[in-house]
C-alpha cells in the first residue's frame, strides 16, 4: 500500500484492545483495518438511526391531523416561552 | 433562541411509539430554533418500553435535528444537581423526573409533557414551582 500514512497516539490500553480485535478478525488484518471497520459500523448505526427518525417524520408530515394539532401546540408552546417570566 | 423546552421520558417514549403529532411538535420546534433538551435518564427509562427500532427513532432525532441535544450526567456539577433533586423524591423513585427536573432548573426551561398526570405525585414532593407545558389537543 503506498497510501500516505501517519501514526496516532492513543493509550496503551486502547492499543491494547484494538490488537485484540485484529487478532480476532484472523491474520493480516492490520489496525487500520480494524479501525475502517469500527468506523464503518458507527456510520452504519448512526444511519440506522436517522432512517428511522426520518420515516417517523414522513409519516407525521404526510398526516394532515397530526399536522394541524401540532402546529396549534407548537404555537401555544412558543408563546409559553415568550410569556414574562416571574422572576 | 436561547429559550427552550425540556423532554420528559413519557413524551419521548411517545415519540419512539410512533406518535405523530409529537413527531411533527419536535420537527416543528427544531425549525423555529427552539432548543430541545433530552435528559440522559428520562432517555434510558423511555427505553425501558421501546423496541430496538423505536429507540433507534428517538436516537435518530437526536442526531438529526439541529436544536435537539442529549443532556448526559457528565460532570460532577451534573451529579450534584441531580442529586439536589433526587433527594426530594426519594419517598417515591424517580430518577426520570429527577433528571429533568435538574436539567429543566439549570437550563431554566420549561418541561415539555405528554400527560401532566405523570407528574403530580412529583408536583407534591419537590420544593419549587415546575414550570411544565403539556402537549394537548
Amino acid at each position: 500500500m503506498t497510501a500516505d500514512m501517519t501514526s496516532i497516539k492513543v493509550p496503551k490500553a486502547l492499543r491494547d484492545e484494538l490488537n485484540e480485535l485484529a487478532n480476532q478478525a484472523g491474520r493480516g488484518t492490520t489496525l487500520a483495518d480494524v479501525l475502517t471497520r469500527l468506523l464503518e459500523e458507527h456510520k452504519t448505526t448512526r444511519l440506522r438511526q436517522r432512517l428511522a427518525f426520518e420515516e417517523l417524520l414522513a409519516r407525521a408530515k404526510a398526516d394532515p391531523d397530526a399536522v394541524a394539532r401540532a402546529e396549534r401546540i407548537t404555537q401555544g408552546a412558543i408563546e409559553h416561552l415568550r410569556r414574562p417570566q416571574a422572576s | 433562541m436561547n429559550a427552550g423546552y425540556v423532554l420528559d421520558d413519557v413524551t419521548i417514549g411517545e415519540l419512539g411509539r410512533g406518535d405523530l403529532v409529537v413527531a411533527n411538535l419536535v420537527a416543528a420546534l427544531d425549525e423555529h430554533a427552539v432548543r430541545m433538551s433530552v435528559p440522559a435518564i428520562a432517555l434510558a427509562v423511555a427505553q425501558h418500553t421501546l423496541s430496538e427500532a423505536q429507540a433507534d427513532a428517538v436516537h435518530g432525532m437526536i442526531h438529526r435535528l439541529e436544536h435537539v441535544r442529549l443532556e448526559p450526567i457528565a460532570s460532577t456539577e451534573d451529579v450534584l444537581r441531580l442529586s439536589a433533586v433526587s433527594v426530594q423524591l426519594t419517598e417515591q423513585q424517580d430518577m426520570a423526573a429527577a433528571h429533568t427536573v435538574a436539567v429543566a432548573r439549570y437550563l431554566g426551561f420549561p418541561i415539555l409533557a405528554a400527560d401532566l398526570k405523570r407528574w403530580e405525585p412529583v408536583r407534591a414532593l419537590v420544593p419549587w414551582e415546575l414550570d411544565i407545558y403539556e402537549i394537548s389537543g
